[in-house]
Formats: C-alpha cells, structure tokens, sequence
C-alpha cells in the first residue's frame, strides 16, 4: 500500500476514524487499533513477511526485559549480542548473502581461484533495514541504562511498527517515541491540520516533482552511452531533485500522518540542497538515519575525539557503513566513501560545525560567499549521487567520463515538449517555495491565523497543489527508500 | 475541535468539486463553439476505429471521407466520438469502422478500455464527450480514475488548440519494423493459443454503435484491414462473433489481402505504400458497392 495510492486515501480516514471515534480516548484500545492497522498496512505488501516482522519485535521486547534484568554487565552484554546478532542475522542474510557470496567469488576469480558459494533467490523484507534498526536503537539504549525496558508487548510493538514509519521511516528512537505511545493523547486541531498540509506537501514533492523528474533520470541514466555531457549532467541534476523529493516527500506523509494520530516523529529533512558544505549537508538529509549512526556507531567508535588516524578511519566507516545500509552493491559502499572524502577536510580542520545556522537568515537572498558555498556543496552531492543512481561502477565511470567530455558545452538530446517545460517549471517553483520557507519545518508549515485573506491564500494554495497532484503528477512510482 | 476539522475538510471538498464543475461545464462550451466536430458538407463517410484503420486508410484519397481513428481506440471511444458527430453532421451516410479479432476479445478491456495508463490518457481529452451513462459505466468500472481525471480537465483548452487531431485522425506509419515482427513471431509460433473470451463491454458498445447508426439511418460497415501473410490468421472466433451477434452489418474483410512485404510497417500496419495502394483501391472498387457485395454474398450461403 503506497501512500500515493487510491488504497491509502481509503484506508488513512478509515483508521483515523476507527482511531478518534471507536476508541472514544481509550488509550488501550487506540493503540490496538493503530497496531492492528499497521500490521495490516504491511500484510498488503506481503504478507508472509509479517511473520518476520512479528518474530524481529519480540525478539527486542524480550532480549530488552532480560537486558534490564540481567544481575552482571557481561550478561547485559551477552542478551545485546544476542539480539543484534540475530538482528543484523537477518539483515544479512535477506540484504546482503548475495553480495557477500558473489564478491567473494569475484575475488577469489582474480586470484585465479574458482569458488561458487550460491546465492539465495529471495526477495527482500520491505522495511527491514528500518525496523531493524529501531529495534537495535530500543536493546542498545536498554544497554546504556537510556531507557526503561517497555513491558507492555503492544505498546512495545507499536514503537516498532507505527505504520507510517514501518516501511521507510522515519527512524524512530526509543526515547523519542516510546514515551508518546504510553501516553494519553487527545485530539489537537492545529497539529491535525499541520499534518494535513505536510502530507499535501509531501504528494506534491512525490508525485509532480519525483515521479516527474524520474522520467527523464531513467531515460538518461538507462541510455547514458548514447547521450552528449550535457544531457548526462541534466540527468544527474534530474536524479538529484528526484531522490530529495521522493523521500522527503514520503517522510513528509509519514510524519504528517503520524501528527493526525497526534504522534510526533522526528525530523528527517531540513532543506538539505542549500548546505554551504557536506557536514551541513548531512545534518540536514536523512536526519535520522545520520544520528542513529552517529549515536550507535561513531561515537562508541571514539567519534571525533583521538589522533587523526582515528577521525579519519571513524569517519570512513561511519560513511561507508552507512552507503552499505543503502543495499548491497559496491555503487552506495563508493558513494558512502566519496561522502567521506568530501567531509574528511572539514572534520581535520574543526570546520564540519560552521554552518550550525540555516542560511542567510532573516534575510532574503544569501550573499555571494553563501551562493557559491551553496551551488559547491550542490555540485558535489550531484556527483555523489551518480553512484548512487547507476548500475554498478562501470556505469558510473562511464556516466562521469561521458560528462567531462567536450559535448558538455552542448545543446541537450531533450525534446523541448510540454512535459518537460512543466517538469522544470514545477522545479523552479519548488526551489523557490523551499528556500523562503527554509525556516520552517515544512515548506507548507502555516501559521494559524484569523486574516480571512491570509487565509483565503493559502486555501488557493492547497488548491493548486491539488490540481497541480492530479494534472501533472508522473504515474504511481514506489518510493525509492522502499528497496532499502 | 474535530466538529471545526471535519467541516473545513467537508468545505474544502465542496469547494473543489464545486470548481471541477465549473471546469467541465468551460470545457464543454468552448468544445461546442470550437466546431471541432461538425465536418464539410461534403463529407458523407466517416472512419472509426483504432491503429489498423488510422494507418491503413487514407482519407486524402478516399473520397468525401473523413478518418477519425485513433491508436488503441476502444468501442467505447468510437461510440462517443460517433455520438457527438452525428449531432452536428446529418450528411454523413456510413461509417467505416474497424473490426478484427483483436477488437472483440475480453483481453482487450484490460489492454486497453480499463488499462490504468490508458485510461487516464484518453480522459484527458474524451472527459468532455461523456454523458451521464458514458460516467456511470466508467464509475462502476473505475471510479478512482474517473474522479481523479477530472482535474486535468484544466488543461483541455490548451489541447482543445490543436484542432480535431486530438481525437485522432490518419497518418503515415513513421517506423518499419516487419522483419523484427516477422522474427519474433516465428520464434514464439510454437506457443499455444490463448482460448478466446469475448469482451461484454466491447460487445455492448459495438451494439451501441449500430443502434445509433440506426437511429441516424448511417449505414454501419464492418472493416478488417490487411495483415500479413506470416499471420496466417484463421479468425474464426471473428466469424463465430460476427455471425452470432452482427451479422446484419456489412463486413469488409481485407485480411487475406496479399499485398507484399512493402506494403507493411509491421505484422499488422500498412506502410505509406500500403496504405497508399489499399485506399486506392478501396475508391476504385466504391466502399458502398464492396459493402453491397459482401451483404449479397452473405444472403446468397
């Protein structure tokens, strides 16, 4: 069930309904409501995998209780082995056999060695690389004495599996969200009709920017030996615009239909193209998953304290862990390193927390440093996510060296039709509304007002979108974070 | 509070359908005024149907005819089509319209007349055509891609701008591509055939179709354009069909033609040359006396 699908549009009101009127403020009963949704809300996609998911749930509720409970440090430490083990187990096994088994065999090839280890013909768990890592989040906290262990199977599963964040996020924290699960919650009109506005916002980011600009990036990237530098950097700006759109639009929906439950997820974008360099840029994408990282890995790590080898190594595997966790080909392991490579100057000159501001605030336009801090940052992720984006290595070698090419300084292969000139119409418009509405959480994030012509704006606003939704949308696409 | 949200959403949606109205009623008023279904005078034969009639019949030759076939053109489409010609045009007297297996087979529903893509394309611009029966038959079909075609009926008087093409129109095949079809042709041929089904819905606006020639006293002529010979197409469930259900309207059946490999763009569309060659000869030998001849070879098994 996708969230720009005719099934979600039916199912959201079914629940919100069930959820505010059939539980009548009972919190039990709400969250059974909510938890048996979700799980309904992943058995549409399949629905053996649940069984996964159910298993992957209690594995942390329980394996947490006896964290909480152990008499010694060393048993505390065997139950958290024991369930990130069996955790990254299946990771391992669903994400990343295949890629370990044929990389092997590769490698052993080039040593003149024949070895064929199989692979698995499986397909992957949608959300498991989520899920997951919520769970690891809740036993490692438990670990570190965070947190309380929730005793409470249903709350406990719910935190896990909220379906608007089970299959692509936001990740949640225990210490987040746990706490909002057990509480009361009653109905709040403003966060209710803030919601509202940022899943609109989040559809429009899907399905006229994303779904748009994934066209034209797919034509590009899947014929890139046929078409002139100049066109292969289009692509690449297309794929840029299209990955930021259709994730943060899907963590816009999610976070936007988690506040009609009167739940707050955390953040997850922040207006991320206009970084003045790659430590800010990584505060602000995918935030969550860049924490989680930081908390769980860099800092046991030894983070930024220690000798220049350590920065320097932590800051390798935290970004190439991350690029991994992507999915298993050596395309995100290289972007996950090139990132690093980017960050590692700024880390070893105590320059990655200069930008802790948003840019050129309270004024208008950003001044020239910022400009080009801005479009240098910019310049780089596009080149980052080249990787990303093609098919292996060799594809994106062939795709940068068809770029630096003479044809660069050419008129693009595009025809110039309609849906074209709209798509970067739409583009325009779009960095426009997110750069003067940077400030905010949602570049649709309104303040409540009694001005009957403010007001009349903004539902003229909410109008176009509409129309702009259904008129120009590009075809129901899956998100791109689902295969992850 | 829930009371306040509930209404404001209550209001929002008034006030958009509200607005879709207004559209659709705009849209219909500039369709009426933009003449872009009332046809010369002198134009007494109309051509309907899909790819098989767009490509292979050329109206330039044909006399006092006017082709308005489009690509995957379901009954459906021809059916509203035809209905709003024949509120503007008393002078035409037949119809060509295109008939082969394909065109009847329940396949076809999900192909084409249902097909998610499909539908959502057609609407854009067939919106406008739709009655109040056209909208219910597609709401119990599809209702989600029904209502939400609706907005982009903003833009129908930017594609109303381009003249009568938009709802089809002849044209030359642009592409060769027989050898490629020939080749994968006979390395599938092994495959057994599918069992044919008929599709109710094509049946139901193909009898809508007659009925409204009927009513308009157009003479309703059945085509089946030529294909080639690698085909070796028996279309018997055609035969069984058409006997069974259509068997007063007049058929025209070129599939056996025999024209040779420069006459095809592919297994099934006419090259310019083809295309050329098979209207000329459908001006020599006179549409009307084929269909004359054909009704007369019926009466006469």
């Amino acid at each position: 069930m996708l969230f720009n699908s005719v099934s979600f549009a039916i199912f959201l009101p079914i629940v919100f309904i069930l959820y505010w009127f059939g539980a009548k403020g009972n919190l039990r009963l709400q969250n059974i409501i909510l938890l048996i949704s979700s799980y309904f809300f992943y058995a549409c996609w399949d629905w053996r995998f649940l069984f996964l998911l159910v298993f992957s749930i209690l594995l942390d509720f329980f394996t947490g209780i006896k964290i909480h409970e152990a008499s010694s440090q060393r048993k505390k430490a065997l139950w958290l082995s024991l369930s990130i083990g069996i955790n990254l187990g299946f990771l391992g096994i669903f994400k990343y056999y295949n890629f370990f088994a044929e990389s092997f065999a590769n490698g052993l090839s080039l040593l003149g060695f024949k070895a064929n280890l199989g692979t698995l013909n499986v397909i992957l768990p949608v959300g498991i690389s989520f899920y997951t890592f919520h769970g690891l989040s809740y036993v490692i906290d438990l670990y570190k004495n965070k947190i309380k262990p929730e005793r409470d199977f249903i709350n406990y599963s719910l935190f896990v599996s909220f379906f608007p964040l089970l299959v692509a996020g936001p990740i949640e924290r225990a210490t987040h969200l746990l706490p909002q699960v057990i509480k009361n919650r009653t109905f709040d009109y403003s966060n209710a009709v803030n919601g509202l506005r940022q899943i609109l916002w989040g559809l429009f980011k899907k399905i006229v920017i994303a779904d748009n600009c994934a066209e034209y990036a797919n034509m590009i990237f899947n014929n890139s030996a046929h078409y002139s530098g100049s066109t292969l950097v289009l692509g690449a700006l297309f794929f840029t615009f299209q990955i930021y759109a259709d994730f943060s639009g899907y963590s816009d929906i999610a976070i936007g239909t988690a506040h009609l439950f009167g739940i707050d997820l955390l953040r997850n974008f922040a207006f991320p193209y206009f970084s003045r360099d790659i430590a800010e840029f990584w505060r602000r994408w995918h935030i969550s998953l860049s924490s989680w990282f930081r908390d769980y890995l860099y800092i046991p790590l030894g983070g930024s304290k220690g000798g220049t080898w350590m920065k320097v190594r932590n800051t390798f595997i935290i970004f190439v862990v991350s690029g991994f966790w992507h999915g298993a080909n050596w395309t995100f392991i290289v972007w996950g390193a090139l990132n690093a490579l980017y960050f590692l100057p700024l880390l070893l000159s105590n320059k990655n927390r200069n930008h802790l501001d948003i840019v050129a605030q309270g004024r208008y336009l950003p001044n020239l440093k910022e400009i080009s801090s801005i479009a240098l940052t910019f310049s780089l992720t596009v080149m980052a996510w080249i990787f990303f984006r093609a098919r292996d290595i060799p594809h994106a070698l062939q795709y940068i060296k068809g770029i630096f090419h003479s044809t660069i300084f050419s008129r693009p292969d595009l025809e110039l039709s309609l849906p074209l000139v709209s798509t970067v119409a739409f583009l325009g418009i779009f960095i426009i509304v997110e750069w003067i509405n940077r400030e905010k959480q949602f570049a649709l994030a309104f303040m409540e007002t009694n001005s009957f012509k403010l007001s009349l704006y903004r539902k003229a606003v909410y109008v176009i979108l509409i129309f702009s939704i259904f008129t120009f949308g590009g075809g129901e696409q899956a998100f791109i974070y689902f295969q992850f | 509070m829930m009371r306040l949200f509930f209404s404001k959403i209550a209001l929002m949606i008034v006030g958009i359908l509200f607005l879709l109205g207004v559209i659709l009623v705009i849209d219909r008023t500039l369709l009426k005024h933009s003449n872009i279904f009332v046809l010369d005078k002198n134009v007494h034969l109309l051509i309907l149907g899909d790819s098989r009639t767009k490509y292979d019949l050329n109206d330039k030759i044909l006399d006092n005819a006017c082709n308005l076939s489009n690509d995957a053109d379901s009954y459906f489409y021809s059916y509203l089509k035809l209905k709003a010609i024949t509120k503007n045009n008393h002078q035409i007297h037949t119809l060509l319209l295109s008939f082969s297996q394909h065109n009847i087979e329940k396949s076809i529903e999900t192909r084409w007349l249902l097909n998610n893509t499909h539908i959502g394309q057609r609407l854009k611009i067939y919106y406008v055509l739709l009655d109040i029966n056209d909208f219910y038959f597609l709401l119990q079909q599809k209702p989600a891609q029904l209502i939400s075609n609706l907005f982009p009926q903003i833009l129908f008087p930017i594609k109303l701008l381009k003249g009568r093409n938009i709802y089809g129109g002849f044209s030359d095949m642009d592409h060769n591509v027989l050898q490629e079809e020939i080749d994968k042709y006979r390395k599938n041929a092994n495959g057994q055939d599918e069992k044919f089904v008929e599709s109710t819905i094509e049946k139901e606006y193909l009898e809508k179709i007659r009925d409204l020639c009927k009513a308009n006293r157009i003479e309703l002529i059945f085509i089946n354009t030529p294909l080639h010979k690698t085909l070796n197409t028996k279309q018997e469930y055609l035969y069984v069909f058409y006997k069974k259900h259509f068997s007063d309207v007049p058929f025209l059946d070129f599939s056996k033609l025999g024209l040779p490999d420069s006459c095809f763009s592919d297994l099934v569309h006419l090259s310019p040359e083809g295309s050329n060659y098979f209207s000329h000869l459908l001006e020599e030998k006179g549409i009307i006396n084929l269909a004359n001849e054909a009704t007369l070879n019926r009466a006469s098994k």
